[in-house]
């Protein structure tokens, strides 16, 4: 409910990335009114006939601009479009953020709920971490990551997915070397357990 | 002095970017023609393909959509099922019709989507370099095939308007040509007989148009016609291939 009208606001393609659980999952759906939104863009610039716009000036959907100026008017139009992206579309969630960890988790999906009860279990043994969840991939949460792991307590930040390291890059790319950034994957649909996460955690201390 | 003659008003006034003798020019004519006889300019969208007539768009004067190749009957099966009323026609080439956008046409005819597709055949990849085609003669050369097709390889060439008229949902599916002012007439009476037939709702409609390519064949214009003429329609046989029931039974 959140793609369509981002896709319609920015007319960019939105994807969403699942997982293997996400996919195969099935429970009732509550569609929360807030995202129930009307088409936020004007017809200016849509094939929808010039009858319709009662317009005398046609419309042209395309991509291909042969004469070099042109085309680069177009592509710093999407880079532009881009930007705007990165300054108003980032989304995250944090887990644990205002404690004083020592580390921090960067993990989306099926892995992120595993990581919530290692954070939970941890706490108990006196241990903090933190977790920021990437919601959107692209544009990347790189500000909120490097301002996370920036924090004075935190040795390091852990990159955990299930996968063999997908993110990892972006997660390195975010901290900016503040501190070294540690990757644990499995794949195969393996799930890993809060248990296996929280070894993982006390092996990097 | 009154005017009797005119070039329509969907057509614009840029000069055409395709080489000499190429038909591609009188078959955009022919639409243009059609779409101002039938008063439909303010609501007629057309999808450009990928290959020579990719820039269609510049030649018309009304809505337009480039496509990815192959991919234009798409585009004009959403545009025309959330906007039934406006007229919606795709404008493709064999290399993008015939190969790469087979599925998709395919499947779009035997849904029975309600636009028109205009397939330009000319028997080569025009655009990209005159590789061989689905459509290619055995025998012909190309970039691709320098020792003429080789139909042990590559098969007989792909009749695409017998091949959709093969499927039961399709409204009209007919083979034109361009080669010669009575072929120019009949193709222009079949393209305005598919448009039509979408304003009258029905479904999908096909008109092929056998097409010559002289700078790819590496023949004059005049020669091009003759081979077109000689080979082309020796195989490729004009004529409709399907027609609604009514207008089969009339």
């Amino acid at each position: 409910m959140m793609a369509f009208p981002l896709a319609e606001k920015y007319r960019n393609p939105v994807m969403i990335l699942g997982d293997g659980l996400i996919g195969q999952m099935m429970e009732p759906v509550e569609f929360p009114e807030h995202l129930k939104t009307e088409p936020s863009n004007k017809d200016d610039w849509a094939t929808n006939g010039m009858d319709t716009r009662g317009s005398q000036t046609r419309n042209i959907v395309k991509s291909l601009f042969l004469d070099n100026k042109l085309l680069n008017e177009n592509n710093m139009t999407l880079k532009a479009k881009y930007d705007r992206m990165k300054k108003e579309e980032v989304r995250y969630d944090t887990y644990n953020l205002d404690s004083d960890y020592e580390m921090l988790i960067v993990s989306y999906g099926t892995m992120s709920r595993v990581n919530r009860t290692a954070i939970d279990n941890l706490k108990e043994e006196g241990i903090e971490i933190a977790m920021i969840r990437p919601v959107t991939l692209f544009p990347f949460p790189e500000e909120a990551i490097r301002q996370a792991a920036s924090k004075e307590n935190c040795k390091a930040v852990l990159s955990i997915e299930m996968n063999m390291g997908q993110m990892v890059e972006d997660v390195e790319r975010s901290v900016q070397g503040k501190v070294p950034v540690k990757w644990y994957g499995t794949c195969g649909g393996d799930v890993p357990t809060p248990e296996e996460i929280m070894n993982f955690i006390k092996e990097q201390k | 002095m009154a005017k009797t003659f005119t070039k329509p008003i969907a057509l614009s006034d840029q000069h055409t970017h395709y080489c000499p003798g190429c038909t591609h020019g009188v078959i955009h004519r022919l639409i243009a023609e059609v779409i101002d006889e039938l008063d439909i300019r303010g609501r007629s969208v057309g999808i450009a393909p990928v290959g020579c007539a990719v820039l269609a768009y510049n030649y018309f004067t009304f809505d337009f959509q480039e496509a990815a190749h192959g991919r234009a009957p798409a585009m004009a099966t959403g545009i025309k099922r959330v906007r039934p009323d406006l007229m919606v026609f795709t404008y493709q080439g064999d290399g993008d019709l015939a190969s790469i956008g087979m599925g998709e046409i395919v499947h779009a005819a035997n849904r029975g989507e309600k636009f028109v597709s205009i397939f330009v055949n000319n028997a080569v990849y025009g655009m990209t370099g005159g590789q061989m085609a689905p459509t290619t003669m055995p025998g012909q050369r190309t970039t691709t095939s320098p020792f003429g097709r080789n139909v042990e390889d590559a098969g007989m060439p792909i009749k695409v308007a017998e091949l959709l008229a093969s499927l039961q949902t399709p409204a009209y599916i007919t083979r034109q040509t361009v080669l010669k002012p009575k072929y120019i007439v009949r193709a222009k009476k079949a393209i305005k007989k598919a448009f039509t037939y979408q304003l009258e709702g029905r479904c999908f409609s096909l008109v092929e148009i056998v097409s010559t390519c002289p700078t790819n064949w590496g023949l004059t214009p005049l020669e091009s016609i003759q081979w077109a003429e000689d080979t082309l329609l020796a195989y490729y046989e004009l004529g409709d291939k399907k027609v609604p029931e009514e207008a089969a039974a009339a």
